[in-house]
């Protein structure tokens, strides 16, 4: 794990401010219909997955659970409207 | 969480950076303000205080998930070998090991809520009651798995809204719903048979959806929930509610 002190970062705080490099966020910048990746087993039926549920006709964004424990953070657009998943 | 990732008319950009109260937190590249991962409130930095709204991200199968959202798209991550492999590690620590505490980790925990094992799984929900101030519930899940294999469901109240937290068996995934609906509101019981879990005013909760006594499905919004360790929602709600204490 790669780490770095930035600013500001306090020895007396509960927080560590180290970026954690080892987790790299996620650029969404594609996405497939869920339909088509069940089918094609890209994910397993049970396999366990986190829905970003937005709202005003916005399509919801599946994510696999494993993959966000990994990543910690994904960030894209959904009908141009920027959101950001954390785990 | 889910959240929208814009302050005071800027676009952030998160990363990990850092770590509070044992849980992995959030910084923003354009001010390196720290951030709640859970909460999506802002620690430290110049963006202190400010508060991202947030939108729920849920827990379900993949199978469930296509049976609620048959029009969801999924975001899958091409990840290295190296990459999967650390995930591999990390995911099976927090599902089915998870006893170690890396010591960079623990060092930041101010407290330890003694109330349940640090380690143990469970659903948090939390919801904002008028005066803006969330109450937050802790529900073990060991707890939902023995309710749902007697064959009760559970209806709660939280803040003044009523809601009913379940456990899916095959997945093993816990969840909430929120009966605001008409048809749902007087709901005081709820037993599962083969249908789903059955509501004392007739309504039927399957895969993931609320349907009414005709089939029809009804609006069961989701509070704010997350699937996670007792000791993680504890320092993020201190004093929160333990369901069944």
């Amino acid at each position: 794990m790669t780490r770095h002190e930035p600013e500001g970062a306090s020895k007396k705080s509960r927080t560590s401010t180290k970026e954690i490099t080892l987790f790299v966020p996620f650029d969404v910048t594609r996405t497939t219909p869920l339909a088509d990746a069940l089918e094609r087993r890209v994910v397993r039926p049970g396999e366990p997955m986190l829905v970003l549920e937005p709202g005003e006709g916005r399509p919801p964004l599946v994510f696999v659970t494993s993959q966000m424990t990994y990543h910690h953070v994904a960030q894209g657009e959904l009908a141009g409207e920027p959101y950001a998943v954390t785990f | 969480m889910g959240m929208i990732p814009e302050a005071h008319g800027q676009r952030l950009t998160f990363y990990a950076g850092g770590l509070y109260e044992g849980l992995v937190v959030m910084r923003d590249r354009e001010t390196r303000s720290v951030w709640n991962h859970i909460t999506g409130e802002c620690l430290k930095g110049g963006l202190a205080g400010v508060r991202l709204p947030l939108v729920p991200l849920l827990h379900f199968s993949a199978e469930d998930a296509h049976g609620r959202y048959p029009t969801a798209h999924l975001a899958y991550s091409r990840l290295t070998l190296f990459q999967r492999v650390v995930a591999f590690f990390t995911e099976a620590n927090r599902v089915y090991a998870g006893r170690f505490f890396f010591p960079f980790f623990k060092k930041t925990l101010s407290t330890i809520d003694r109330r349940r094992p640090s380690w143990e799984l469970g659903l948090g929900v939390w919801v904002e009651g008028a005066d803006g101030v969330a109450s937050a519930r802790y529900y073990p899940k060991k707890t939902l798995r023995r309710l749902d294999r007697s064959g009760r469901g559970l209806i709660d109240e939280l803040s003044g809204r009523k809601l009913m937290v379940y456990y899916d068996g095959r997945s093993g995934i816990p969840g909430a719903i929120l009966l605001s609906a008409p048809d749902v509101r007087e709901a005081t019981q709820a037993r599962r048979d083969d249908d789903g879990i059955v509501l004392d005013t007739g309504a039927v909760f399957r895969e993931g959806s609320l349907y009414d006594t005709g089939g029809a499905p009804l609006f069961a919004p989701r509070p704010m929930q997350l699937f996670t360790r007792w000791y993680g929602f504890a320092a993020t709600f201190p004093g929160c509610d333990v369901y069944g204490e």
